[in-house]
């Protein structure tokens, strides 16, 4: 393979994103503002310590890949009760039907965290919480079986205590097309230490980003 | 453009110092979205990298070249950033390949494969892969960014390719 294979095989891969207009005017701005705040090493290495500790749950998925077969009509009707505007937020509405219901759920502080649904194929994964009650967003860690998928993100609030996690790349699929995902959950705004763990099957998660494409293999 | 510095260049207000990085400016969130697949946190590397910069721009040498002393700088912010996300709060960025409805073919399959395997480089290794393919450098300004000679700059690309299996052919050398 020449260079240029490699150069373009690597740029398909990584992707373009277009040069943000406003980054000098934010490069002016950073240099009006006063440096950022040390942060000793050890509070990093006892934050990471609680950050993996806290709350584990294992999930299952199901993923696509071109070795499936075609599912003969993936149904846009969610299989799980999740607010139109949320499964619209994830643009995932064509494949409403493959989003798994999970049921796992812990308590974090005074907050119910529950994961309610999942959905995943080669270039997205999404995971759907619900919050209770619903006040700022929980931060979230996953890992699939190579490593950190997001080591630490903040969740975006949806409506009535959705929060919902959108990553755009699909997680590592072994054999069977089945990732293993674990994720940590934590409440950035709660300095307390939580434990618990729980575990979870899925049933099937499926991949299709739209409503043409769609391949999956149900179990 | 190579942006170059004479004793006159050097800046001595914001607006100054940003008017002199400012072409090094693409290349620098280039490299930056390359090693943390995040548009939002490569614009949070780029603006804290150009900060530390102008702060320690005093130890920059007159007459030498802007664009690797500041590449170097964003790079090692992208270290930084990529070490202290297992406590720090970042929101998950959106798709970086502004693609179209397509079908998932084999190729996109393979793509979200070496994507993975990229990330899962070592920081150096993915350093020279990111500035030699995706930022089109030479091996001269890659190891100039690196501080190490061009033929340790090539030995280190050559050995990334081959952990993602892309399997180099003798690697050029301008």
């Amino acid at each position: 393979m020449n260079e240029n294979e490699i150069r373009s095989r690597l740029r398909d891969a990584m992707g373009e994103s277009e040069y943000p207009p406003a980054l000098s005017a934010n490069v002016a701005a950073r240099l009006n503002q006063p440096p950022s705040p040390g942060r000793p090493r050890l509070l990093a290495v006892v934050a990471g310590v609680l950050a993996a500790i806290i709350v584990l749950s294992l999930v299952y998925v199901r993923v696509n890949s071109t070795t499936l077969r075609p599912a003969a009509h993936p149904s846009p009707t969610p299989s799980v009760p999740l607010p139109a505007a949320l499964i619209e937020q994830t643009h995932l509405q064509a494949a409403a039907g493959l989003i798994t219901p999970e049921h796992l759920s812990t308590t974090i502080g005074t907050r119910q965290v529950g994961l309610i649904a999942a959905y995943a194929d080669y270039r997205h994964t999404v995971l759907f919480f619900e919050v209770l009650p619903a006040t700022a967003g929980i931060e979230l860690g996953l890992w699939d079986e190579t490593g950190f998928v997001v080591p630490a993100t903040q969740l975006g609030t949806g409506p009535d205590g959705y929060q919902v996690f959108d990553h755009y790349s699909g997680p590592y699929a072994g054999p069977g097309s089945i990732a293993h995902l674990t994720a940590s959950v934590t409440d950035p705004f709660d300095p307390s230490i939580y434990r618990a763990r729980a575990t979870g099957t899925s049933r099937s998660i499926c991949g299709c980003s739209q409503a043409s494409t769609c391949r999956c293999d149900l179990l | 453009m190579a942006a170059s510095v004479d004793e006159e260049a050097t800046p001595r207000d914001a607006a100054a110092f940003v008017a002199l990085v400012e072409p090094v400016l693409p290349a620098a969130y280039r490299l930056a979205v390359g090693m943390l697949r995040s548009r939002e946190a490569a614009e949070d590397a780029v603006q804290e990298a150009m900060f530390k910069a102008w702060r320690s721009f005093g130890r920059f040498r007159a007459g030498s070249e802007m664009k690797p002393w500041l590449l170097a700088i964003v790079a090692n912010e992208c270290r930084r950033q990529l070490r202290n996300r297992w406590w720090s709060v970042i929101r998950s960025g959106g798709p970086l390949l502004d693609s179209g409805p397509t079908s998932p073919s084999e190729m996109d399959v393979q793509g979200a494969d070496l994507r993975r395997a990229l990330y899962q480089l070592p920081h150096d290794q993915r350093l020279v892969v990111v500035l030699r393919y995706y930022l089109d450098l030479s091996f001269d300004e890659v190891a100039a960014v690196l501080k190490i000679s061009a033929k340790a700059a090539k030995s280190r690309t050559y050995r990334a390719l081959e952990r993602l299996r892309l399997s180099p052919e003798v690697l050029a050398d301008e």
